[in-house]
C-alpha cells in the first residue's frame, strides 16, 4: 500500500511537472473565457495601438522576441534566451545586442517567421510615413542585421539599458504581408488593423466594434498551450453593467474593479478575487516654478508629514492600496528600496519645519512670511471621488499647520492637456503609471521640465525639480546595462527623492481582479505589461 | 406639399451652417484638445507631438481648419477620426443602425404602452385603475433613466436570469432575430421610459378634452356604442397633440440613448459621440453633431407633415 502511494505521487509529480517540460502546442484547447473592458480596442496592429486594453488583446494574437513575467523578469519568447552580458548576448561596452530566434515559428497564415520579420519591424516603426506614437528606445538603433535567418544583431548608437523592453510585449509583425502595404496605409484603419495574423497563441476571428473581439486557439501555436478554445474581450463600458455581467457569468474576468465594488465582488459565488499589487501611484506635484513657496524643501516636507496617508488608504480607499514609502519606483519594480520608510504623520513635525522655513502665524492663523499667507491652490480631474475626498483631508489637514489651501478641479481633458501641461497649477493630485523599467528620467531630470509659455511637451518633470545629482544618476543608469549597477544608483535616487520630495508621494495602487474561480494560471502583472502575458496558459478546470 | 417639404429643406440648409460653425468653434476653445491624452506618456516626445499634429492638420489656423472640413464635408467627406483612422462616416454608419434599432423599439415599446393606458386613463378617469396609471406614470417621470436601467438589470437578468443584462447580441453566434429581441428589450424599456410616462399623460388629457366636445355627444346620440364612439371619434382626434409631441421628443432621444448605450454596453451613435467628447476627436464629434442636428430638422419636419396627415383641417403650401 506504501508503494503504491509513492508510485502515486512520482505520478503526480511527474503529470504536475509535465506542463513544464512540454513545450509542445495544445492540440485540444476546450472552453471560452471572456474578458471584459470599459473601452473599445481602437486598432489591432501592434505597432500603432497605445491602450492598455489594446495590449491585453494583442498578447493573444502577437508576440516579441521576449516576454515580460508578473515579477518583472524577462522571459524568451521568439527569441531563444535573453540576452545578458554573461551569455554575451549584450557586449561589454553594452552596444551590441544579439538575439537567437526560434526556428519552429509559425506566422498565423502558415509562413515560417525569421529574422526578416524582426528587421522589417523595426524599419516600419522608424519609417516616418507610419503614424507610430512613440519610437523611444527604437531611435536608438544604429544598425541591424541579420547574418542568418534566426539571428538578428542590433547594434546602438549609444548605451541604453532599458532596451530590452522595447523588445517585449506583443510587437513583431509579418514582413511577407505588411511589406506590400504601401508605408502611408499602414495605419489604425488600415486592413491589417483589422485582420491581423501573428504568432501568438490565439488567432484573430471577429470585431465587432463596439461590441466585442473574438480570439480562436492557434493549434500550431510554438510554446506551450493554448488551453482555451476562444477568448473573447467584452466592451462594457459602464463599470456597474461589468460587475452585473460578472455576477450573471456573461464575463469571466473582471480587471480592475472599483475600490468601491470590493465588498460586492466578496458576496459573488463562484469566482476569486485577487488583489495585486499595481505599478501606479498616487502623488501631490508641487509646482515649483510658479508658486515659489513650495520650492523650498522645507514646506514639501511639512505638507508630507501632515498628511495622514495611512488614514486615507484604510477610509478613502477601503484598504486597496499602500502607503507609499516616497519614492516612485514601486514595489513591484526590482529597483525598489525597501530601507526607505513612509514620513509618518506628525503635525508637530510639519509646524516645525514651517518655523524654521520662517512661516509665522498671522492673525486668522493662517502663516504668514513677509507679509505673504502660506497660501495654495489644489487640483486634481473633476469626477475622481477618490482624489476630491483626498483634497478635502488636505484643507482640513494643512489648514491644523497654518496652510490655507483652495480647491479648483477641472474636466479631465483640460487638466492633463492643459492644465499640468502648461504648468498652470500650484498642487496637482494624480498618479502615474511606472513603465516596467525603473527608468524615471522624464519625471525628475532638469532638462525635462516643460517650458510652461510654449507649452513645449518635452517632459513630465511638471514639479520643476533641478538636482544636479539626480541628473548624473539618471544618465548613469541608463547608460549602463549591468543590472547590478543600476540598482546601486537607483536606491541612492531614491534616497535622494525621499529628502527632497519633488512629488509628495501618496500610496501605491492596488488592482482588484475578479475572476471565474475555475480559470487557471490567471497572473496580472500590475504593470503596462498587462494581464494577459501568459494567456497561453489559461485553463479551465475540469 | 412637396414644395412646402423642399422649403422646409431649403431653410435647414444655414441652420446646419451655424450649427457647424458654431460648434467647430466652440470645440476648438476647449482646453485639452486631441493630442492631451499623449501628453502624459512619458514615451511620447515633442517631436512626437509636432509630428501628429501636423498629419491631422492640428497645426494651421482655426478658419483654415474649418473651411477645409466644410470643403470636405460639401464632397460627401466627414474626414478620419483622429483615434481610429477610419472614415468619421463608416464610423457613424457602423453605429447608426444600432441606435436607430434601439430607438426604433423604445418607441414602439413606448407608444404600445402609453396611447392604451392614456385611454383607459381617461375613459376611466378618477377611477381606482387610472390612480394605479397616474401613479405608475409619475414613477417613470420621476425615476433617474441609469438607476432604472440597473434596477432592470438586477432584476431580469441577475435574478430571474430571464434576459442578458447587456450587449447586442451572443458573442459568436449568427445572426438571429429572437437573440436580437432578447438583448433589445431591456435597454428599449430604458430608454422609452420617460417618453413612454409622459405621452400617457398627454394621451390621457387629450382624450379627456376630445371625450368633452360637442361630437362626441352628437355620436352618443345617434346611439352608437360606447366603444365606438372611444376608437373611432374620440382616439383619433386626441391623437393629433400626442403627435406633435412625439416628434419633437425623438430627437432627445439622442442624448438618452448616450446614458442607456453606456449601461446597456449598446454600440451605437450615443457611444461613439460620448467617447469623441473626451478624447476630443473632433472629426468623429463633428460628424455626429451635424447628423444629429439633421434628425431633429427632419424629426419635426415629419411630426409636421404627419399632422397634416391626421388632421384634414391643416394644409401645407
Amino acid at each position: 500500500m506504501k508503494r503504491l502511494t509513492a508510485i502515486a505521487f512520482v505520478i503526480a509529480l511527474l503529470v504536475l511537472a509535465l506542463p513544464a517540460v512540454s513545450l509542445a502546442a495544445n492540440p485540444h484547447p476546450s472552453g471560452r473565457i471572456v474578458v471584459g473592458m470599459l473601452g473599445d480596442a481602437e486598432t489591432l496592429n501592434p505597432l500603432l495601438s497605445e491602450n492598455q486594453n489594446e495590449q491585453d488583446i494583442l498578447n493573444g494574437i502577437f508576440d516579441n522576441l521576449l516576454k515580460v513575467d508578473d515579477h518583472g523578469n524577462f522571459l524568451p519568447d521568439l527569441a531563444t534566451q535573453v540576452p545578458t552580458i554573461q551569455n554575451g548576448g549584450i557586449s561589454k561596452d553594452g552596444l551590441v545586442y544579439t538575439f537567437h530566434l526560434r526556428k519552429d515559428v509559425k506566422w498565423h497564415d502558415g509562413q515560417p517567421f525569421t529574422a526578416k520579420d524582426v528587421i522589417f519591424t523595426w524599419k516600419t516603426i522608424m519609417n516616418p510615413k507610419v503614424p507610430v506614437v512613440s519610437r523611444s528606445g527604437f531611435d536608438k538603433i544604429a544598425q541591424m542585421t541579420a547574418p542568418d535567418p534566426y539571428t538578428v544583431i542590433m547594434r546602438l548608437k549609444e548605451p541604453f539599458a532599458p532596451f530590452l523592453l522595447n523588445w517585449s510585449g506583443p510587437g513583431i509583425v509579418p514582413e511577407h504581408i505588411l511589406a506590400k502595404v504601401p508605408a502611408d496605409q499602414i495605419t489604425k484603419a488600415g486592413a491589417f488593423s483589422h485582420h491581423p495574423i501573428g504568432t501568438g497563441p490565439f488567432m484573430f476571428k471577429e470585431w465587432k466594434s463596439g461590441s466585442y473581439v473574438l480570439l480562436t486557439a492557434n493549434k500550431n501555436y510554438f510554446g506551450q498551450g493554448p488551453y482555451l478554445s476562444e477568448v473573447v474581450f467584452k466592451v462594457v463600458p459602464d463599470s456597474n453593467t461589468l460587475l452585473t455581467q460578472l455576477r450573471t457569468h456573461e464575463i469571466d474576468i473582471l480587471p480592475g474593479a472599483q475600490p468601491n465594488q470590493y465588498s460586492e465582488l466578496t458576496k459573488i459565488q463562484g469566482i476569486k478575487i485577487l488583489k495585486k499589487d499595481a505599478a501606479i501611484y498616487a502623488h501631490i506635484t508641487p509646482n515649483t516654478i510658479k508658486n515659489p513657496i513650495l520650492a523650498d524643501k522645507r514646506v514639501r516636507q511639512a505638507l508630507e508629514y501632515a498628511l495622514p496617508r495611512q488614514e486615507i488608504v484604510a477610509k478613502v480607499l477601503g484598504g486597496i492600496g499602500r502607503v507609499a514609502s516616497a519614492a516612485s519606483i514601486t514595489p513591484t519594480n526590482w529597483a525598489f528600496n525597501p530601507n526607505l520608510k513612509p514620513y509618518p504623520f506628525d503635525l508637530n513635525k510639519a509646524k516645525a519645519l514651517l518655523a524654521e522655513a520662517g512661516w509665522k502665524p498671522g492673525p486668522d492663523g493662517i502663516l504668514q512670511k513677509d507679509g505673504r499667507p502660506l497660501k495654495l491652490t489644489i487640483s486634481t480631474n473633476a469626477g475622481n471621488k477618490t482624489r476630491e475626498m483626498i483634497e478635502q483631508i488636505a484643507q482640513q489637514y494643512w489648514r491644523q499647520i497654518g496652510v490655507d489651501l483652495q480647491i479648483q478641479n477641472y474636466e479631465p481633458t483640460t487638466f492633463f492637456g492643459d492644465i499640468l501641461d502648461h504648468m498652470k497649477f500650484d498642487l496637482a493630485l494624480f498618479a502615474w503609471v511606472s513603465p516596467p523599467d525603473p527608468d524615471e528620467t522624464t519625471l525628475y531630470a532638469s532638462w525635462q521640465i516643460p517650458d510652461p509659455a510654449t507649452g513645449n511637451t518635452n517632459g513630465q518633470n511638471y514639479a520643476g525639480y533641478k538636482n544636479p545629482e539626480i541628473d548624473k544618476i539618471l544618465k548613469e543608469a541608463v547608460a549602463t546595462p549591468d543590472m547590478a549597477v543600476r540598482k546601486k544608483l537607483y536606491w541612492r535616487e531614491q534616497e535622494i527623492l525621499h529628502e527632497d520630495l519633488p512629488l509628495l508621494y501618496l500610496y501605491y495602487y492596488q488592482d482588484i481582479h475578479a475572476y471565474n474561480a475555475n480559470l487557471l494560471n490567471y497572473r496580472p502583472s500590475g504593470t503596462t505589461v498587462g494581464n494577459c502575458w501568459n494567456i497561453a496558459l489559461w485553463q479551465l478546470k475540469k | 406639399m412637396a414644395r412646402y417639404i423642399l422649403r422646409r429643406l431649403l431653410q435647414a440648409i444655414p441652420l446646419l451652417l451655424l450649427v457647424s460653425i458654431i460648434s467647430f468653434f466652440i470645440m476648438q476653445l476647449t482646453p485639452g484638445g486631441p493630442m492631451a491624452m499623449y501628453l502624459m506618456n512619458p514615451k511620447v516626445t515633442a517631436a512626437d507631438i509636432a509630428r501628429l499634429e501636423h498629419l491631422y492638420g492640428l497645426d494651421q489656423p482655426i478658419y483654415v481648419q474649418y473651411f477645409k472640413w466644410l470643403w470636405a464635408l460639401l464632397h460627401g467627406n466627414l474626414g478620419f477620426s483622429y483615434k481610429t483612422g477610419q472614415p468619421v462616416l463608416a464610423m457613424i454608419l457602423s453605429r447608426l443602425p444600432n441606435t436607430l434599432e434601439l430607438m426604433i423599439a423604445a418607441f414602439i415599446l413606448a407608444v404600445a404602452v402609453a396611447i392604451p393606458a392614456g385611454i383607459f386613463s381617461a375613459v376611466r378617469r378618477y377611477t381606482f385603475g387610472d390612480h394605479v396609471v397616474t401613479v405608475f406614470t409619475f414613477m417613470g417621470v420621476a425615476i433617474p433613466s441609469f438607476w432604472f436601467g440597473l434596477m432592470l438589470q438586477l432584476l431580469f437578468s441577475v435574478q430571474l436570469g430571464w434576459l442578458p443584462s447587456a450587449g447586442m447580441m451572443t458573442i459568436g453566434a449568427p445572426f438571429s432575430l429572437l437573440d436580437r429581441i432578447r438583448h433589445l428589450i431591456l435597454p428599449a424599456f430604458m430608454l422609452g421610459l420617460l417618453s413612454m410616462a409622459g405621452w400617457t399623460r398627454y394621451m390621457r388629457s387629450s382624450m379627456l378634452d376630445a371625450l368633452s366636445e360637442d361630437y362626441i355627444r352628437t355620436a352618443r346620440a345617434k346611439g352608437l356604442a360606447e366603444r365606438v364612439v372611444h376608437w373611432k371619434h374620440a382616439v383619433k382626434n386626441a391623437l393629433i397633440p400626442v403627435i406633435t409631441i412625439m416628434g419633437l421628443e425623438i430627437p432627445s432621444w439622442f442624448a438618452g440613448a448616450v446614458i442607456t448605450e453606456t449601461v446597456f454596453a449598446w454600440p451605437g451613435m450615443g457611444r461613439l459621440y460620448w467617447d469623441s467628447v473626451g478624447s476630443r476627436d473632433y472629426p468623429v464629434l463633428m460628424g455626429a453633431l451635424m447628423l444629429t442636428t439633421f434628425m431633429v430638422v427632419v424629426g419635426n419636419l415629419v411630426a409636421d407633415v404627419l399632422y397634416g396627415i391626421v388632421d384634414p383641417r391643416i394644409r401645407y403650401d
